[in-house]
């Protein structure tokens, strides 16, 4: 009976730690339900490419647009918006290697913004998305590759929206948010290398760590009643039952990795591609290199523009040439047309290529070039004797 | 492509590494002392095989695998021949043997199990993932991969050098003064491979986060750690997210030189633990590599060589005469300044308020307010798990058994360095900024972290040597 007894209240820890975690997360003084809800299914939205089909109230979207992305806008979208904070959705388990946005049109402009989700869908707390006004035009989801894989990948995809539904302030909402930040799906980036993961553009009310360590510390408590631990052995069931806790939430993100990641390489290859930092870049040089591979090889590629992103990258790919990145315009060498050279140019600068002249202006110089075949963001032209020997 | 030879590329420096840790420290006869012997050879085989390839400059690299490999099998077989004759390692002084209750033999299992897993997750991730950016495109990876590509190992230069240069005989690089221990290493793969595969070559990341796991684990045994303390460590250290994260990415030099580090500090331990020559000589080995894997190696060499200094004084001279060093040395710097040749950094001048590295120029030194972002890192983030607050309990909580006191010092001193350079590079400099961006801040601390957990677990749970057990 005094062991029953004592297993109950090591209970009593958890319990509190349940109410704990509710309170913190909750706004003051919400209800436990919303007193405003407005619910929309599946059929209420639509596919911005228009390829869909209706099963019962859901709505299977199919089609991309060029770029890759999936959008599903709703028909009609919510007028007032002011007093609905919560905005939670479900779906079948999407494609691995999707990821969703949360996307709206406001006086301000076009937003999107990361959404938090995990296996079926998620709720979040629209106070806390960057930009956020209740005044929406328009409103939907948007479903896009993950940035390691080329936009045109995953197809066919099938997007099974079930429902989507705004509440005004509550705890059970507030929960379900606090619950889909600490389980939220992370991706890769190239940031992972200096923190132990990438951190979700919108951060739970009570942080995960917080909250998985204040479990932690809740079952040893409970266990040290149950046991009749003392507080050192209390501690180390602290530490381990924390350590072990932590460890499952990233173990849960990687095993999600393990399943997302290949699923979205063997699309890729079907594609003719890998995985790549930047698929769009990795796709530019890929069509770049047989042009350069035909050139002599004493040619040197200069690579400028962009940000330090997409100039080291490029570098990088096209490591089998003589490859540099040009520093600034200040460096460009005085006698860049006495040698055969290659200046990669990326997205839009100072520069400027004439076609009927044949002569390329960057910055105040301007010499005769020639323009080789190349994908967006790169423009690419031979100078110097490759320029003459065109002529 | 040729697997085999892949695997040949793999196993070869690693059997040479296992081949001096026998011929210094002895025979391995437990499985303990086998996996420490098999981790820390395959640190220090691989990155000591990277160095000595620089002497392979002038071959051409199409014949490194098939002139090299077979010379270093056949000094491997002669090594091996000589060495059966080396006296086995004197066995671990265990705690005597005590059946497990089952909630321990389970926690064992679980540990083991959800190791593995991660194992799996590390390799097929390594496999999968591509080079993600900065320096695996612009050092680590970008000049195996260049050299792979023109068939010749180029020097490297800056911008203005390069275009100079008459064309091809010299390769661009942001970094031009960085280490070519590790892409040396690349190349050798990539040579034995027969062709520049990325995924392949990734494994080396998830293989050194293994190393480095037998090496604690089997290095704690040998020390005379229980299964689960040492089992406990290990799996402290390898379930950390950033060095989960560094077993995965390609490109990235920062877990090898942690590694290293965690080498020097564990067999300098057991040099004065000992009183064993051969771990000495084995820890001066990993410290001489250190400056050929990444800049910051020379630093940490540094540290490692003042600590050992500072651990072979007389304990009084410990207690006040270091410390009184030190706060001369810092009054030499303020009043006429200190100037230090350090391997791969040049001639580091110290003043007062300035520190001038001839490759980054000069530093200038006050407070900086980023004691947030370094707090935000180490106890909330999901970078270290619980790993800082424990090791804080320990250090204020716990002070160590009187059994582990004199040879630990060594190991304190390079750790107590270690942190104040941190502490003066991160809340002193520029590299502040680092810190506030939560860039470089976790990947310098990583460098440290393998060696910190090793020494406050010899610190917490060794037990005494009886006497008359010292090799």
């Amino acid at each position: 009976m005094k062991a029953l007894m004592r297993f109950v209240l090591a209970l009593l820890p958890l319990g509190a730690w349940a109410a704990g975690i509710a309170w913190l997360a909750s706004p003051e003084a919400a209800p436990w339900s919303p007193e405003l809800r407005l619910s929309y299914s599946g059929a209420d939205f639509q596919s911005a490419d228009g390829a869909e089909r209706r099963e019962g109230d859901h709505l299977i979207a199919t089609g991309m647009l060029p770029g890759g992305e999936t959008v599903l806008l709703l028909r009609e979208p919510p007028r007032e918006l002011a007093e609905l904070r919560y905005l939670s959705f479900e779906w079948e388990p999407l494609p691995p290697g999707l990821r969703p946005l949360l996307l709206w049109n406001d006086s301000t402009g076009t937003h999107g913004v990361n959404l938090p989700w995990h296996g079926e869908g998620g709720t979040v707390d629209l106070a806390q998305v960057p930009g956020w006004k209740a005044e929406a035009h328009s409103f939907g989801l948007m479903f896009i590759p993950l940035d390691l894989a080329p936009p045109t990948s995953l197809e066919p995809r099938r997007i099974a929206l079930k429902q989507m539904r705004f509440e005004s302030v509550n705890r059970r909402a507030a929960l379900d948010a606090t619950w889909t930040g600490w389980t939220a799906w992370r991706p890769w980036t190239g940031r992972s290398v200096n923190t132990g993961g990438f951190e979700l553009v919108l951060p739970p009310k009570v942080p995960a760590q917080l909250g998985w360590l204040s479990l932690a510390a809740a079952l040893a408590i409970g266990l040290a009643i149950w046991r009749r631990f003392r507080w050192r052995r209390m501690a180390l069931a602290f530490v381990l039952i924390g350590w072990g806790l932590l460890d499952f939430a990233e173990l849960r993100q990687h095993l999600w990795r393990a399943v997302a990641y290949p699923a979205l390489a063997e699309s890729a290859a079907q594609d003719g591609r890998p995985l790549a930092a930047s698929p769009t870049l990795h796709a530019a040089i890929a069509q770049l290199q047989p042009a350069l591979r035909a050139l002599p090889a004493e040619t040197r590629v200069l690579v400028f523009g962009g940000d330090a992103f997409s100039r080291q990258y490029p570098v990088f790919l096209l490591r089998e040439f003589n490859v540099g990145e040009l520093p600034g315009l200040a460096e460009l060498p005085a006698d860049v047309t006495d040698h055969p050279t290659v200046l990669v140019l990326i997205g839009g600068g100072d520069w400027q290529f004439m076609p009927a002249s044949g002569r390329l202006r960057v910055g105040p110089r301007e010499w005769p070039a020639r323009a080789l075949p190349a994908a967006a963001p790169l423009q690419v032209y031979a100078l110097g004797p490759l320029a003459e020997a065109a002529r | 492509m040729s697997g085999l030879l892949y695997v040949a590329a793999l196993l070869l420096p690693t059997l040479a590494g296992v081949a001096v840790w026998v011929a210094l420290i002895g025979q391995p006869r437990q499985r303990s002392a086998w996996l420490t012997a098999v981790g820390a050879g395959h640190v220090l085989g691989s990155l000591g095989w990277g160095a000595l390839l620089r002497l392979a400059t002038p071959m051409p690299i199409e014949h490194w695998f098939a002139w090299l490999a077979p010379a270093l099998f056949v000094t491997l077989l002669l090594a091996a021949a000589l060495l059966r004759r080396r006296s086995a390692l004197p066995a671990p002084v265990l705690a005597q043997p005590t059946a497990l209750p089952p909630g321990q033999r389970w926690l064992l299992r679980g540990l083991w199990g959800v190791l593995a897993l991660h194992t799996l997750v590390l390799l097929q991730q390594a496999w999968v993932l591509p080079p993600l950016m900065w320096d695996a495109w612009t050092v680590w990876l970008a000049k195996p991969a260049a050299w792979f590509a023109t068939g010749h190992v180029l020097p490297s230069a800056p911008f203005a050098a390069w275009w100079e240069a008459a064309s091809g005989t010299v390769l661009y690089s942001q970094a031009p003064a960085y280490p070519e221990a590790l892409p040396r290493l690349l190349l050798w793969q990539a040579v034995a491979l027969g062709a520049w595969h990325t995924p392949a070559l990734a494994l080396s990341w998830p293989l050194l986060w293994l190393a480095l796991g037998a090496f604690c684990y089997g290095g704690l045994r040998l020390e005379g750690l229980r299964r689960l303390p040492a089992l406990l460590a290990c799996y402290a250290l390898l379930s950390l997210p950033l060095l989960h994260a560094h077993g995965v990415f390609i490109g990235y030099a920062d877990l090898w030189l942690a590694a290293l580090l965690a080498l020097v500090l564990f067999h300098g331990s057991r040099a004065f633990r000992h009183r064993s020559r051969g771990d000495a000589a084995f820890a001066v080995l990993a410290l001489a590599l250190l400056p050929a894997v990444k800049l910051e190696g020379a630093i940490w060499a540094l540290c490692a060589v003042v600590a050992g200094i500072a651990a072979l004084l007389p304990p009084r001279a410990q207690r006040f005469g270091v410390p009184l060093l030190g706060l001369i040395l810092l009054g030499w710097a303020w009043t006429l300044g200190l100037r230090l040749p350090l391997p791969g950094l040049g001639v580091v001048e110290l003043r007062w308020g300035e520190i001038i590295i001839p490759s980054m120029g000069t530093l200038s030194l006050h407070w900086r307010p980023v004691l947030r972002p370094v707090l935000e890192s180490l106890f909330v983030l999901p970078n270290w798990m619980l790993l800082w607050p424990v090791l804080l309990y320990l250090l204020l909580a716990r002070r160590p058994p009187p059994a582990a006191r004199p040879w630990l010092r060594p190991g304190g001193w390079l750790l107590l360095s270690g942190y104040a350079f941190l502490i003066v590079l991160f809340f002193f400099t520029d590299a502040s900024q680092w810190a506030e961006s939560l860039t470089s801040l976790n990947r310098v601390l990583l460098h440290i972290v393998p060696a910190t957990v090793l020494w406050f677990s010899l610190r917490e749970a060794v037990p005494p040597i009886p006497s008359g057990r010292a090799s």
